[in-house]
């Protein structure tokens, strides 16, 4: 979809959802959900590209597989709970939104231990 | 196209039964005042040129507003038949109009109650039961107007808004 | 007019009705119907946009969790 598309579909949401929300904001924060979530499905779309790029320079350097993997999934986990908590703030639910904000950091972390003791121990190694 | 269609007939139903209530309120008061007239026009018949009731009935039919004048008409061809109590021939003509008249059990019940004391009681407890009666009609027509003026442009919306509603979901 | 502008204009629509209803019976005295009113537009908009993020959710997991 052409970026003007996108940014015409963020437009009319913005204007909709700024005549709904004095009087049904249940309505304004469905219609910012859906607005975000089709803008967001575009851009996840082209990104795929440039995913299929990044891979094919990892494969060049030698990188390891798994850590091109995990790096991806760090950046969708960061994409998806930034825009879910976003939501929830715009919501007024500053709690939701933290714990979603707190999910998606220890989902990171867990994700990223195996690359930090494998740095780790090579860094040990590396030392008398 | 055919979906266009489709979405203007859902639409109109809906407007159309949100008008049907709301006619439906806007007859009730207007239903009222011909009974009430047809009831005073027989009073006038029965004590001041003292007709006997069938005949009272049948000219006050004649001379009344849709829609009591067919109520009147068929009360009277009820009781020409013989064996016909005045009680139950008024209740014949309540059946008849029944459906084309916008009126509640209430109003219903008072007007019932009225046909069991027609041609049963003595002149002077006749014109009691007429001023009874009238004084009924008129407290439940006070009434429906109140009721015609609150609710009748209500279920004008209400048809209208659902029906768009309905539409936009479907469509 | 692509379908998700038309669902993002549907959904205006809808929420901008329930409003306008919601407010019409309340001052009519109805409180229950215009709440049960709300209550059943916001479902049928909730049923739709989880279409959507469905699919905002497929994207995601095809492109970054399954390289």
């Amino acid at each position: 979809m052409h970026i003007l598309q996108l940014v015409g579909i963020g437009l009319v949401a913005t204007v909709l959802v700024s005549v709904l929300r004095p009087q049904v904001p249940q309505f304004a924060m469905l219609v910012g959900i859906l607005a975000g979530s089709v803008m967001l499905l575009v851009v996840v779309r082209n990104l795929d590209a440039v995913v299929v790029v990044l891979t094919d320079l990892a494969r060049e350097a030698n990188v390891d597989r798994g850590v091109l993997a995990t790096v991806l999934k760090i950046i969708g986990i960061a994409y998806i709970v930034e825009f879910a908590a976003q939501v929830a703030r715009d919501a007024q639910e500053g709690a939701l939104a933290n714990k979603i904000e707190l999910a998606g950091k220890v989902g990171i972390v867990v994700l990223a231990i195996p690359i930090v003791t494998d740095v780790v121990e090579s860094l040990v190694h590396l030392l008398p | 196209m055919i979906r266009e269609i489709g979405a203007a007939l859902v639409f109109v139903a809906c407007a159309g039964m949100g008008f049907r209530i709301a006619r439906d309120f806007r007859d009730r008061p207007r239903h009222l005042r011909s009974l009430t007239h047809a009831i005073l026009l027989l009073q006038a018949e029965i004590e001041y040129s003292v007709t006997p009731l069938p005949r009272a009935l049948a000219r006050v039919a004649e001379r009344a507003g849709p829609p009591a004048d067919a109520l009147l008409e068929r009360t009277c061809a009820a009781l020409q038949q013989a064996d016909v109590s005045v009680e139950a021939a008024f209740a014949a003509g309540i059946e008849s109009c029944r459906n084309r008249m916008a009126l509640t059990k209430q109003d219903w019940s008072v007007l019932r109650e009225f046909g069991a004391t027609l041609g049963t009681s003595d002149r002077a407890h006749q014109s009691q039961q007429f001023a009874v009666v009238l004084a009924h009609l008129n407290r439940l027509e006070q009434e429906a107007r109140d009721s015609q003026r609150r609710n009748e442009r209500l279920w004008q919306y209400l048809g209208v808004l659902f029906g768009l509603l309905i539409v936009i979901l479907l469509y | 007019m692509t379908p998700e502008i038309r669902a993002v204009f549907q959904i205006f629509g809808i929420g901008f009705l329930v409003a306008i209803l919601h407010t019409i019976l309340k001052q009519s005295g109805k409180e229950e119907f215009a709440h049960w009113t709300t209550l059943l537009g916001f479902v049928a908009v909730f049923v739709i946009v989880i279409g959507y993020v469905d699919r905002l959710y497929d994207e995601i997991q095809r492109v970054f969790l399954s390289q």
